[in-house]
């Protein structure tokens, strides 16, 4: 079903769009998940609440690009779940993420800055920057959890190759922060 | 909520379109980065026609026609490592998927029957003379008083700015023969190029002694004055900097070490840039797992002091591949068992 016509029947209350929806995108909302949470379960109870979200976002919601609404709205139900289970347990990819992120903070960086939006907005500056293929690359790693196995399959790269890379964007996005005075 | 989590949280609010970007098939390995790259310098007339370099006059130096601050080009530097290559320029965009990860600017130039790629030097804090016009080379002039390449100046409409030779360009016979077929087609940049003839420059891998002679002018280990080793820094947690700590730097001044260097440097042979899948660095298939640690443990940063009063700052070795390799991933041979495990004992990594 195209994007077009799944808002389309959202927009008109049809539940045939949630069918379409886990057809077009059950795939990628629950790989994404998945990978997030690292518990089968728990990304199907996932995706669930994310076809609810969409029911009720859309409308008045009429996104551009669908897929990647969708994948937002399931990294923030997924990394939700996450902090309220992660007490119990952590799987997935989450645990890594969060490892290699912390390299881009220095201990001094107080909390409650990151919820300033010119560090989100910086961080969008860096990445426009990049060249497309770092880009990609960052983000398949950091937004979409992506495996560093997977990635290495999907740009034909090494392994190692494409953990020294991601190291290396880790280490510009810091150097980039505390070049904007952010850091 | 931990800051490491926040920071994950903050990607969300990335633009739909960036992340959609993402969501399509990656861009095919830059395997004709260099092309494009050289094909665009083509384009804004920062390659030019065959000639000679250029090298650094010595400050205060007054034997010039003209006298020039060096780095008065209108580019603001601070994100160098970020920006797009010709990001100043009015010329069409990089394409996307192209590198650039050291230099701001690039400009490929003729060079001894081969291409070389030099890279402006984004902060020349330098006085230099104008020497002669480079050879053939409307706007490049080699700064006065030297002979040697490691440095031109070229002259643009803004001002004056620096450039360093950085490598020959390496191409694999498949890759030239797509340039030539683009050219028969008419749709290469390189076709432009009055002096750029595919069939009669060299693209193979070269042996780093030419690099030594005709861009240094480096012809003996006596032109090497001193080497300064510093420890590797693609590490820089409290653990990999503690451990750059303790490896410190130190400088070499022993002949016998000059004379081994020098042997070692003209015996091995550049395989080209953008070669990272050829340098083992030491760091395994996990660096973020405390691989980067034992590179660390492993590599060294080399300056070599010249007698000439320049410096060569680019050459990197390992001791997991027993390779040296540059900036922007060029790669060296690995060298022989015996010798890496004596430059190995000469850089102090045991």
């Amino acid at each position: 079903m195209e994007d077009s016509e799944i808002i389309r029947l959202l927009f008109q209350r049809d539940q045939q769009a949630l069918t379409g929806l886990a057809r077009s995108y059950g795939s990628l909302c629950g790989g994404l998940a998945l990978r997030i949470l690292g518990d089968r379960r728990d990304a199907e109870e996932c995706v669930n609440d994310v076809w609810l979200r969409v029911w009720n976002a859309i409308p008045p919601a009429r996104p551009e690009r669908l897929p990647a609404y969708l994948c937002r709205i399931t990294r923030n139900l997924a990394l939700d779940r996450l902090a309220g289970c992660r007490r119990q347990k952590r799987g997935g990819e989450s645990a890594f993420l969060l490892c290699e992120l912390s390299e881009c903070l220095p201990a001094r960086w107080d909390t409650e800055e990151l919820a300033d939006d010119s560090v989100a907005r910086a961080i969008e500056a860096f990445l426009a920057r990049l060249d497309r293929r770092s880009r990609t690359l960052f983000l398949r790693r950091y937004f979409y959890a992506e495996p560093v196995s997977t990635l290495a399959e999907a740009f034909s790269m090494k392994a190692s190759t494409v953990s020294t890379t991601l190291n290396r964007l880790r280490t510009r996005l810091r150097h980039y922060l505390e070049q904007e005075g952010i850091l | 909520m931990t800051k490491e989590e926040k920071l994950l949280r903050l990607l969300d609010q990335l633009p739909e379109k960036m992340l959609a970007e993402a969501l399509e098939p990656p861009a095919a390995p830059s395997r004709r980065h260099w092309r494009r790259l050289a094909a665009l310098a083509a384009c804004l007339g920062l390659a030019v026609g065959l000639g000679l370099g250029a090298g650094q006059l010595p400050e205060g130096s007054g034997v010039s026609p003209a006298q020039t601050a060096i780095g008065s080009a209108p580019v603001e530097t601070g994100s160098v490592g970020l920006l797009p290559a010709v990001v100043i320029t009015p010329a069409p965009p990089l394409g996307s998927d192209t590198y650039q990860e050291q230099a701001l600017r690039f400009a490929m130039l003729p060079l001894g029957g081969r291409v070389a790629e030099y890279h402006q030097v984004p902060r020349p804090d330098r006085i230099l003379s104008l020497g002669d016009p480079y050879e053939g080379l409307e706007g490049w002039y080699r700064p006065a008083g030297t002979e040697n390449l490691q440095y031109l100046i070229r002259e643009e409409a803004e001002g004056y700015t620096l450039w360093e030779f950085a490598s020959f360009l390496v191409w694999e016979a498949e890759e030239a023969a797509a340039v030539r077929a683009d050219i028969s087609s008419g749709t290469s940049l390189w076709g432009t190029l009055g002096w750029f003839d595919p069939d009669t420059l060299d693209f193979s891998p070269y042996p780093y002694s030419l690099v030594l002679e005709q861009v240094y002018g480096v012809t003996s280990a006596a032109d090497i004055c001193s080497i300064t080793i510093s420890p590797a820094d693609m590490d820089n947690t409290d653990a990999g900097k503690a451990l750059q700590a303790e490896i410190g730097t130190r400088v070499l001044t022993d002949p016998e070490g000059m004379a081994l260097l020098y042997e070692t440097l003209c015996s091995m042979t550049c395989l080209g840039g953008d070669r990272w899948a050829q340098i083992d660095r030491g760091e395994g298939d996990n660096p973020d797992g405390g691989g980067l640690l034992e590179a660390v443990r492993l590599g060294r940063y080399l300056t070599l002091e010249l007698a000439n009063g320049e410096s060569i700052t680019s050459l990197k070795y390992t001791a997991a591949g027993g390779q040296f390799y540059e900036y922007g991933g060029v790669a060296y041979t690995p060298l022989e068992r015996k010798t890496a495990a004596q430059i190995s004992r000469l850089l102090g990594i045991f």
